[in-house]
This record gives C-alpha cells, structure tokens and sequence, in this order.
C-alpha cells in the first residue's frame, strides 16, 4: 500500500511524456515514455532489492551508508566532473556504456542523506568530545558533495541537499519548541518577501516612465522594468562574471524578477491558466502540443504545467495529493520505525520530496525561479525516480526492521545494529538521542 | 515517562510540525494555482492571437477575353513540387539537422524523378536555409512546371516522400501574344494579402497583379479576392493545422471590345509605318487599336525583362500611340469647319470661294494653298475633295475662330473620352485616364502657352491655322475617330474598349442637311477622280473619307504628319464603322495612307460577311498558336 501513491504518480508521469512525446501526424515518435516505463520498474527492482535485500552478517547498517557515501558521493560525483557529458550550462551526467546516462547527484542526495542520519545517530553513548567530532564530521559529509554537485553547476541539486541535510541535523540538534518558533519566526518573513519580488515585477508607472524615458527599447526595458538589470543582479549573484560557476544565475534571476519571467517562465504559467479548473483534456492542451513549451522540457521541469494543462487544477491537485500521501507516509514509517536514524532519514527524505515538489510546482506558478528540478515520480528523469524509489526502499528497509519482515522472510538477522535479536524488534532496546543540544 | 516516549513524542511533534509546514505550502500552491486557472478566457485568447497567423491563398484571375468571350490571357495551372518542412522536421530539431533532412529528402527525390536540366533548378543548401530562416509555414517550392512525365513518376514514389506534395500554381498564358499586346496587358507578381487584410496578412501569397494595359486597368476586376487562411503554426512557425478558411473569390472575366482579326489586319495596315490606327463601330465599341510599335514592342510570349525594359524607355509617350500619340490634325480638322460654317449659315454647300493659291494675312505674311496655281471657285464639296486651303481659310476669317473651336470641342477634339456628355450611360469613359486630351489653338490657349508680348496676341493667321489643323492644335487618333464619327451618326458616343461599359452618346446641335453635305465631300474625296483619297477605293463599297497632312518643324526638322479619316460605309444612315489612321514623317495621307487603308477595308468587307463562329476562330498570326507564358 505505501508504494500506491507513488506508482500511481509514476502512471501519470508515464502518461503525460507519451502524450508530450507522440507528437502530431508527421513528426517522428519520441521513446522517452518508454524509457520512463523502463526507469520505473527499475526503480521498483532498486526499490524492493533495498528493502529486502540481505546483507552479510559483519555489514552493519553505518558501514552500507558509508559504502554509499563513498561511491555516489565521492567517487560517481568526482567522475562526473572528470569524465562526464558536458549539456548546458553543467557537466552533470555520466554515459553508461552510450545506452543511457545517469544523474549522480540524484544519488548522491539520497545516499548523502542516509550517510548523515547513521552518522548523527551513531553517537549515543559517546563521549561529547567525540559525540562533538562526529557531528562537526557530519557537517563536512554535507559539505564536500554540496561542493561537488555545485562545481557540476547544478545549483538546484545542491539547494535540495543542503535544505534536507539541514532540516536533518537541524532537527537532531534542538528540540521541536524550538523548531516551531524557528518556523513562527520564519514563515511571516516570506510575506514581506514576496511583496518585494512583486513590486520589481510590477514597478510603478513613473519608473517605468523613466526607463523609457532613458531610451531603453525592446528587450532591455523590459529586463529594467523589474528594476534590476541583469547586470546589477548578476554583479551580486556571479561575481567571477560570466566565466564563473554562476554565470547562468543573472539571466534567471533577471527573469524571474522581470514582468513577462522569460519564455518558458510565460509558457509555464500560461499552461496552468489555460487548463483552467478541469483542464482542456488528455493530450489537447495547445501550448504544449504546439511546442511553446519547449518540448525539450515539457515532461522534465514543467511535467506539473503539462498536467495542469491537460487536466486543469483538479489534476494537479490530485498530484498534490498523492505527494502529501506520500509525504504522511514518509513521516509515518519514520515515526513508527525504530531506529532514530531511521526517523531522521524519514524527515530528510520527506523534505527532500517536500522541496521537489514546491519548487517544482513554484517555478510553474512563477513563486521561484526556474532551476530546473523535476516531480518526484511524475516527471522523466531516470535518475530521480531510481534514487526516490530507493530512498523509499530504505525507509522501508527501516520499517521492516522494526516489523521483523526482512528477518521473517530471510530467515535470518539481515546484520545491521541494533538489531541483535532476530525473534523481533520487540525487544530491541531504542539507543537514547545524543546529548548535544537536548536540555538534559 | 521513559526517554523512548519522551523521544517519539517528540518525533511525533515534529512530525505534525513537518507535515502542518508541508502541508501549508501545498495549500498555498492551490490557492495560487487557482487564482491562475481563473484567468483561462484571457490566457486562451492572449494564446490563440499569439499562436495564429493569416496566410492569402492565391485566387483564380479571371481571363481577359476579345469580344465574342473567346479567352485571351487566361489563367492555367502549373504544377510544381513543394517540400512541406512542417511534416519533415521534428520540432526539437535544430535548423541544421532540419536543414540536413530537407535537403536529403530533397537529393533523394531529385534522384528518383531523373531530372532534366530545363525543368529542374538545383536546389543549394544556401536557398534552403533562407527558407528555414525565414520561417515561414508556407511550403518550400523546390521545382516548377513539373511536366506530366515527372508528375506520374512523382505519383510513383509519392508514398515514400511525405514531406513533398504536388502544388497547383497559376500561369498566365497569352494567346495571340503578338496582337493588342499593349491593350491587352501582361501581370506581374506581387506579394499582396486579401483586400482588407493585407495589413496584417502575416503570409502574403506571392500572386499575379496587373501591370500594363487591360490587365491592369481591370485588375480589381480580374483579380478578384484572395482567400485566407488562420494557420496554427507551432513555437517555431511551423504549420500545424488550419482554424478557418475564407476560400478565394474568382475574378470576373474582362471581354474587350476588340475583334482579333481586325485587330491583326490594323497592325498589317501599319506595318512598316510609325503611327496608330482606330478602328471603331458608331456605337463608340472599338474594334481595333492599332500602333506601329505592335511591330516594335515585345510580344506578350516574351519575358518580364523584355518589357520592363520596353516599358523604361517608351513609358513617357503613353502606353499607345491610338491614345496618346498627340499630332496636328491638318486637314481633317477642315470637316469641323465646314460644319460650322454650315451650322451657323455662314454658307451653303453651293456657296463659292475663289483660291488663288494663296491667303494672304500681312504685307509679307501668306498662307499657301498646296496647289500654288489656285484651285479657282469651288464649292464646300470641291473643297473637301481637293482639300483646298484658301477655301477653308477663307471660310473661317468668315466663321470666326470662336465658332471653329466650338465645334471642334463638340465634336470632341481636346477632350478625354466620354468627357462633358451629361448624358445616362456612364461617364467617363474607362479609357479616360489612359488617354491624353489634346488640345485645341484658341486665343486662351495661346494666352497660356506662349506668355510674352505679341506672340501672346491672337492674330487673323492664328485662325486660319486653327482651320486648317496647324500650329497647336494637338488631336489624338481616337479623338479624329470620334469626330469622324460624330460627322457620321451626328452623335458623339464614348469609346468604349470593354463590352460592359454602357453605351453612351450625345446628339449635336448639328442638322442633317449640314452633316450630309459634308459627307457628300467626304464621299468625293475617295470616288472622284481627283479626290485626295482616291488610292483608299474600294469596289462595290461607298467609302467616305478626308485626308490631312499637317508639317512641323523647320529646315532639316521638316517632317509631315498625316491622316487619313474614314466612314465605311460612307451613306449616313447605314455608317458602321469609322476609321482614323495617323502616321508620322510621311508625306500624303491619301497616296501614303490610302492603300493600307483600302486593304483594311476590304478585309472588313469580308468580315462582315462572316457569321460569328468563323469571326471566333482566331486569325493566322505569325504566332497564330497559343504561346504560353510563364508567370510563377
């Protein structure tokens, strides 16, 4: 039942890139759908090969993730930059064997995630120094693949990561009063926020006036109407020019600020105006038939717009939905699990899917600029749906421990800590939280 | 409480934290989704003007026909093959990958379709690209007037070729090409949208439009309306469907009044010579219009360049010389004399005049007679006969010029066609602002033209230059026709070149014992002996007729001018056609003239006998087959 809502988010997905990718009479076929079809049942394989999968006695649950950590974060991320396919603006994707290509930040985020919650809660009973050590540790394994997935010039990714290992450590270490006031301070700075990025799209008519007054025709009045140029943006956002690792930054910032917010910003939004509430149908919204929304991203970045297209706000609300599923059901197998770390993978996790889906969603709505990250499970992409399927079969992992599955069905201990008794979770002793930052 | 319920109650409200953080977030993404969705009808109408665009669609042009309805410039199909980019690209392709599939499809069919080097143009990857560049969801034109031969083998292959497809253009073809060619007219092409829509017609089509002659005076006519067509065309200006159609409206067919064997006889007639011809029924239809440049001008089956280096050089003389060649009438203006002498009752047919060869008009100031002994007493129809000077010079010192000039304009001399004729009927005529006016030497007009001291003044000789059709009176060879006529039907009708301009004429205050003597002259001049037209006889036809000879310049400029006027046939109440011939640096209209027009004459009588089926069949020209020409 837990994989319900994201198979049926994947069935959607799968609809929406055939019906994006068998064009119009004339035009040849595009196969993306059924990679995607392939990419899902691969991802259901990785899914339940985690879950279930058993592992030799000696292999504890901290020495897999580190295993992980290696590989994705370190040795796929450090290959990427050596060996990888250079597209746009970034050098992100690894070619296997010319067949496909891989994303390994998708990778890295989950297996960094699962990294940092064995790390943090592997320091119970320790010391404080050493308690002290690890989690200073903990703070370098976020930073070194933010810094690598940042040198592939894949802001998005490493903004993802950072906010779900952040939520992760930031939730270990205080405790939820103070969380909740953190949010009650935090939520209503958004509102002056967004009053800002409103006026800059919408200047008043006498800085209008100025600027054309100013001569400034065409294109570039309208980047000034925001009242930033993009030179002006760009001078605080990419300050190695246009060279730097942040070059594309001014450009989408720019836009994002301007009135019209850039072609596919424009495109974007008006898919979601012309579905309407239910929708122009299954395959007959024109914006995305007739390529204004470039095809290129239609089932990747603006897979919600297509659905929104097709079928109006009652579809995308449905996708909603099924996240906010999904997202309960992260949090519920975390709460129910056991283990703390598998707690503290679950809220990473949720939130990482949390900020796939707000971002995504926003870039349409134009609340965030565009920055190119895909709907968990809705949206074409190998590497995403593979890496989420495995985050799930993780927590599963996780859950099952608790519940006695993998033991049961293996017929063994699966010789993670922590579970020293295979008769059931029911006697295992929870290992207390770490003392740092806890009132104790 | 143990620190495990303590630890997943506080898991637990994070948890309901998380997910209340989570699931306002989510909630206000619905909100602005829906403040969005509720702005459908203006996104989709703000989509739909971006996403459409008006293309013409080109129209059948209506044919220009003679005056049985026998088709002269038509219109035809001609097949050409089109590559559609639309159906070859894919939409993610980048100009030089679509670039490389059209011009593979495009080597692959020229292959398949053997082509032949007159028919096939090669096509460079640089056309190509201007094309792609252009974005235009219009089909890429690969090669025209694609032969039956190659259609049929295209139709072979077809299936294996979806981006190619068989296009139906039109051509212009001009039968007869070298006959009326400056009437008839030639189109040009142009890239016009519909009436109306043309503004903001995104894709004009490329379509035919009126250049000269017929084809361009009727060209509204002819032309008719252009359809349109609201394309869908996708991100990148690719057509991806149609909304609506407003289907082309064909254009009415223009018949002329001309008739293709006089026309062809006229042209004979003038062969060799540098002058005009008219040939005219007494309704005002004109059955001919001939000039000398027929010979000299490029025929209809030459090309654009031909005659747009043709129409350069000879545009300031007007497009013909039948309406726009402006000569001195000499002595056919004599007729208007007469007629007002008569009129006013200044003298009778009978009335005598003594020539003495001469008038004099000062102590060294004379204006000779062309027979220096003197003609002696004659009569109005002696006069006429022999042409005789003295007589009319004589005759207007005793009209006065203001009765002469009177007359002349009734009788429409320096008028345009069909002008001041308050009459039902439509005026003016359609020829009227292709033709030049003329004018006629009256003391005004002599006030404005020469502006300086006595020159300016009017003087006794200045009226007999008025009477004999010297100095500056200016007649165009359809002017001399219509006067001609009205001396024949005593009418002035509005010459008419279209079979749907209504006739139109005006009675003249002329009575018929006035307009009869002078055709009894006029009948003298071709059927006496000494008649100045006895080289334009005609057996078994009474032909009534007046020459003129009119001389300009001086010294080694001398040149004359001559005409020849004529009524067929010359008996006033059975007058059908008149004629009106002018030629230039001759020396006789009767000796220079009257032959060419006895042959015209006799041709006509032949004609008339003919029933219409044989007038329909076209004449043996030079050309005397259809001779197409391309004009797409």
């Amino acid at each position: 039942m837990r994989l319900l809502p994201p198979l049926l988010l994947c069935l959607i997905g799968i609809l929406l890139t055939y019906g994006v990718c068998v064009p119009l009479a004339g035009a040849p076929e595009r196969l993306y759908w059924r990679r995607q079809v392939f990419f899902v049942i691969l991802g259901l394989g990785v899914y339940f090969v985690v879950a279930r999968a058993s592992l030799p006695r000696r292999w504890s649950a901290g020495m897999s993730a580190a295993a992980c950590y290696g590989v994705f974060c370190g040795l796929l991320l450090v290959l990427v930059l050596l060996v990888g396919r250079s597209t746009g603006n970034g050098r992100r994707w690894l070619s296997v064997f010319g067949l496909t290509t891989v994303q390994p930040a998708e990778f890295a985020k989950i297996a960094g995630l699962w990294a940092l919650a064995e790390l943090v809660n592997s320091t119970s009973g320790l010391r404080p120094a050493e308690a002290l050590r690890r989690h200073l540790l903990a703070c370098v394994a976020v930073a070194v693949p933010a810094a690598l997935i940042v040198l592939e010039r894949s802001l998005g990714n490493a903004f993802l990561f950072c906010a779900a290992a952040g939520v992760l450590l930031v939730s270990r270490w205080l405790s939820w009063q103070t969380l909740l006031a953190g949010v009650l301070i935090a939520v209503p700075l958004l509102l002056p926020l967004g009053v800002t990025v409103h006026r800059l799209r919408h200047p008043p008519l006498a800085v209008q006036a100025e600027h054309l007054a100013e001569g400034r025709a065409g294109i570039e009045a309208r980047e000034r109407a925001c009242g930033l140029s993009q030179r002006e943006v760009g001078s605080v956002l990419a300050p190695g020019g246009s060279e730097g690792l942040f070059s594309h930054c001014p450009a989408r910032f720019s836009c994002y600020l301007s009135r019209e917010g850039g072609w596919n910003a424009e495109q974007a939004s008006r898919c979601i105006q012309i579905g309407g509430y239910t929708g122009c149908g299954y395959r007959r919204g024109r914006v995305t038939i007739l390529g204004y929304l470039p095809r290129t991203v239609q089932h990747t970045d603006f897979a919600y717009c297509v659905l929104s297209e097709s079928l109006g706000l009652a579809g995308g609300m449905a996708a909603l939905a099924l996240v906010a599923t999904i997202l309960g059901t992260i949090l519920w197998n975390g709460l129910r699990s056991a283990s703390p770390a598998a707690w503290s993978f679950a809220t990473a996790l949720a939130v990482l899917v949390f900020l796939h889906t707000a971002i995504h969603v926003g870039m349409g709505l134009r609340l965030v600029p565009i920055i190119g990250v895909p709907f968990p499970f809705l949206s074409y992409g190998g590497s995403v749906t593979v890496s989420m399927f495995a985050g799930l079969g993780l927590l599963a992992r996780y859950s099952a421990q608790r519940d006695g599955i993998p033991m049961a069905a293996a017929g063994k201990a699966d010789g993670w800590p922590g579970t020293p008794d295979p008769a059931g979770a029911r006697s295992y002793r929870q290992p207390e939280l770490p003392p740092i930052g806890a009132a104790r | 409480m143990t620190s495990s319920e303590s630890q997943r109650r506080q898991a637990a409200m994070v948890a309901v934290l998380a997910g209340a953080v989570m699931g306002s977030a989510l909630l206000f993404a619905a909100v602005v989704h829906a403040r969005q969705a509720s702005r459908r009808e203006t996104a989709l109408r703000t989509f739909e003007r971006d996403a459409a665009r008006l293309a013409s669609v080109w129209t059948y042009r209506a044919p220009v026909c003679d005056r049985y309805r026998t088709p002269l410039n038509v219109t035809v199909p001609e097949y050409a093959l089109a590559v559609d980019v639309s159906r070859l690209r894919d939409i993610r392709d980048t100009r030089r990958r679509t670039l490389d599939l059209v011009e593979a499809e495009v080597s692959r069919l020229a292959i398949e379709l053997w082509p032949r080097e007159a028919q096939f143009r090669r096509i460079s990857r640089d056309d190509l690209e201007a094309h792609l560049v252009r974005a235009s969801p219009m089909p890429f034109i690969l090669w025209r007037n694609v032969d039956t031969d190659t259609v049929q083998r295209w139709l072979m292959v077809r299936d294996d070729h979806p981006g190619v497809t068989l296009l139906p253009l039109p051509k212009r073809v001009y039968h007869l090409p070298d006959l009326a060619a400056a009437v008839r007219g030639r189109t040009c092409l142009t890239r016009r949208g519909a009436p109306g829509v043309s503004s903001h017609c995104d894709f004009p089509d490329l379509t035919m439009a009126g250049w000269f002659g017929a084809e361009a005076w009727r060209d509204a006519d002819l032309s008719g309306t252009p359809g349109v067509e609201q394309l869908v065309l996708d991100a990148v200006l690719f057509r991806q469907g149609t909304v609506r159609r407003a289907d082309p409206e064909v254009g009415e067919p223009v018949c002329l009044t001309l008739d293709m064997h006089i026309q062809h006889w006229a042209q004979e007639a003038l062969r060799g010579l540098r002058g005009a011809l008219v040939v005219m029924r007494t309704d005002g239809q004109i059955l001919a219009l001939a000039d000398s440049d027929d010979g000299v001008r490029p025929t209809l089956a030459e090309g654009t360049e031909a005659w747009r280096q043709w129409l350069r050089g000879n545009r300031r003389d007007g497009i013909h010389r039948c309406l726009n060649d402006q000569t001195p009438p000499g002595s056919i203006a004599k007729l208007a004399v007469a007629l007002a002498a008569l009129d006013a009752g200044v003298i009778t047919p009978e009335t005598r005049i003594e020539c003495r060869g001469c008038v004099p008009y000062g102590p060294h100031t004379v204006i000779a007679c062309h027979k220096a002994s003197g003609h002696g007493s004659l009569t109005l129809y002696e006069a006429l006969r022999v042409s005789c000077n003295a007589y009319f010079l004589t005759l207007a010192e005793r009209v006065g010029w203001e009765r002469i000039a009177e007359m002349m304009k009734e009788l429409g001399l320096g008028q345009l066609p069909g002008e001041d004729m308050d009459v039902p009927g439509g005026v003016p005529s359609r020829l009227a602002p292709l033709c030049s006016r003329g004018a006629i030497y009256t003391p005004a007009y002599k006030r404005e033209h020469y502006e300086t001291g006595v020159e300016a003044l009017w003087r006794p000789i200045d009226t007999g230059f008025l009477a004999i059709g010297q100095a500056d009176t200016q007649v165009t060879p359809l002017q001399a026709a219509v006067m001609v006529n009205a001396v024949a039907t005593g009418k002035r009708v509005k010459p008419r070149l279209f079979l749907d301009e209504p006739y139109a004429a005006r009675d003249l205050r002329l009575s018929v014992a006035s307009r009869e003597a002078v055709l009894q002259g006029m009948r003298q001049v071709v059927h006496h002996p000494n008649g100045t037209a006895r080289t334009a006889r005609v057996e078994d036809v009474v032909l009534a007729s007046k020459t003129g000879t009119a001389e300009r310049g001086s010294g080694a400029a001398y040149r004359k001018d001559v005409w020849l006027v004529a009524i067929y046939p010359g008996d006033a109440p059975a007058a059908r056609i008149v004629l009106a011939a002018m030629a230039h640096d001759l020396s006789s209209g009767g000796r220079d003239l009257g032959p060419r027009i006895a042959e015209l004459v006799t041709a006509i009588k032949e004609w008339e006998m003919w029933t219409d089926d044989q007038r329909r069949q076209w004449p043996g020209t030079a050309d005397g087959e259809a001779v197409c020409q391309a004009q797409r």
